[in-house]
């Protein structure tokens, strides 16, 4: 793997929408999931690759999913199926268990917190270009839910934006398996810069001099 | 129901090149299957003749064409940039870098900016060019369906836009990626993924 160093420095490990209802058992969507997650071992290489990140000095930013409120999309023209869904079932709800962080996966001291994202672009409508930017980073690593969803958004808008995009296939899961290889196999190749594991990630973690 | 009024809906045509739609051009072969079996062609030809009879907007949304030195000193190029550097697609002046005859601007349509990578919206004036014509509904047509169709509608979907996709409007590298645009990511962002029939049905009939 040539030229695949990740510097503290200039890297950052995008932590993406780790609410309760995505990764805590009893979470609205933790059944969608679990299936996928338990398959590629998503719990085990999150906490690997944040505590990995942290230890050497890597920057780690949350980038959460917009918290539901009530009447949240009421004059919207355009809402699309997800948000009518989202609407509905009130996921990640605002002042619920739902909406609030797992344990293991929310923010620690030193984190960034992105503001929240709408739909699926952590870019999008957000403060997240402007973090990177002041914080000097290059390089985004991609971990947490959902792989061909908010994952692929972001990955793909970070593109456009310049930034050396990474998507780490066993660090994120999705409703199917047929979505994680939509996401690594036939999307991912034609706009990351690299599809790597958990373990070949935190391998090439340095902490810049 | 006609639900795309003239005045507020745009048809983009991504990537109208020879290189992908004109036999004998670089990518032609390359998508000549998935064109076929969703005939592609035929459907785009009644899209366009239909909508611009509808007197809808019509945008050209061109890829980057390729020249000497382009990504000089980029610091981060895709494998995916890369590997295409090689084949220069869409060279400026080469007949591969012209637009098709039949699918290329005609009189009155807006061509936008050229996109670097996938996304019409990035580093372009698409957004601005819809914006001031009022634009709320943009329907999506053209190559290729997983990458810069989807991203193109992804972005528009997050600045706001209604996105329609149409499922025979567009041809990719491969059936996966078509099954991929159309069945497993479209309809998680999309707000409506038509065939040309369906899209047909619900354009305002020319006065």
């Amino acid at each position: 793997m040539p030229d695949l160093l990740y510097p503290s420095n200039e890297t950052a490990l995008l932590v993406m929408d780790p609410y309760n209802d995505f990764l805590s058992e009893g979470g609205k969507l933790y059944d969608r999931i679990k299936d996928v997650a338990q398959t590629v071992g998503l719990f085990d290489n999150l906490r690997e690759i944040t505590k990995a990140a942290r230890s050497v000095g890597i920057q780690v930013f949350i980038v959460p999913h917009h918290r539901s409120h009530e009447g949240d999309y009421g004059n919207w023209k355009h809402k699309n199926p997800t948000h009518v869904v989202s609407d509905r079932l009130k996921t990640f709800a605002a002042g619920t268990w739902g909406g609030e962080w797992h344990p293991d996966f929310g923010p620690h001291p030193g984190d960034v917190v992105i503001k929240e994202h709408w739909s699926q672009s952590g870019f999008a409508n957000t403060d997240l270009n402007e973090q990177l930017r002041q914080h000097g980073v290059e390089k985004i690593i991609l971990v947490g839910l959902r792989a061909n969803t908010c994952l692929e958004s972001t990955g793909r808008f970070g593109m456009e934006l310049g930034y050396h995009v990474t998507l780490v296939k066993d660090a994120t899961a999705s409703f199917s398996m047929e979505e994680m290889h939509a996401a690594h196999e036939v999307n991912g190749p034609m706009f990351a810069h690299e599809i790597l594991t958990t373990r070949e990630v935190i391998s090439n973690f340095v902490t810049a001099a | 129901m006609r639900i795309y009024p003239t005045d507020r809906t745009a048809l983009l045509i991504v990537d109208p090149y020879n290189d992908f739609m004109t036999k004998g051009g670089k990518l032609f072969e390359a998508i000549k299957d998935t064109a076929e079996s969703v005939n592609f062609f035929d459907n785009l030809r009644r899209i366009i003749k239909e909508v611009r009879a509808a007197g809808i907007s019509v945008l050209i949304l061109p890829h980057h064409r390729s020249h000497e030195h382009e990504f000089d000193n980029w610091k981060h190029m895709t494998p995916f940039q890369k590997a295409g550097v090689p084949l220069k697609a869409f060279e400026v002046g080469t007949w591969g870098g012209e637009f098709n005859e039949e699918f290329g601007p005609q009189k009155g349509d807006v061509v936008v900016q050229e996109h670097w990578a996938q996304s019409g919206f990035a580093n372009t004036d698409l957004d601005l060019q819809l914006r001031q014509r009022g634009i709320e509904k943009i329907i999506l047509v053209g190559v290729i369906a997983n990458s810069c169709i989807e991203s193109t509608a992804r972005f528009g979907m997050e600045l706001g836009y209604h996105v329609t996709l149409v499922r025979d409007g567009a041809a990719a590298f491969s059936h996966e990626g078509m099954h991929v645009a159309f069945n497993i990511n479209g309809p998680t962002y999309a707000h409506s993924i038509l065939t040309t029939e369906e899209l047909l049905a619900k354009i305002p009939v020319a006065a």
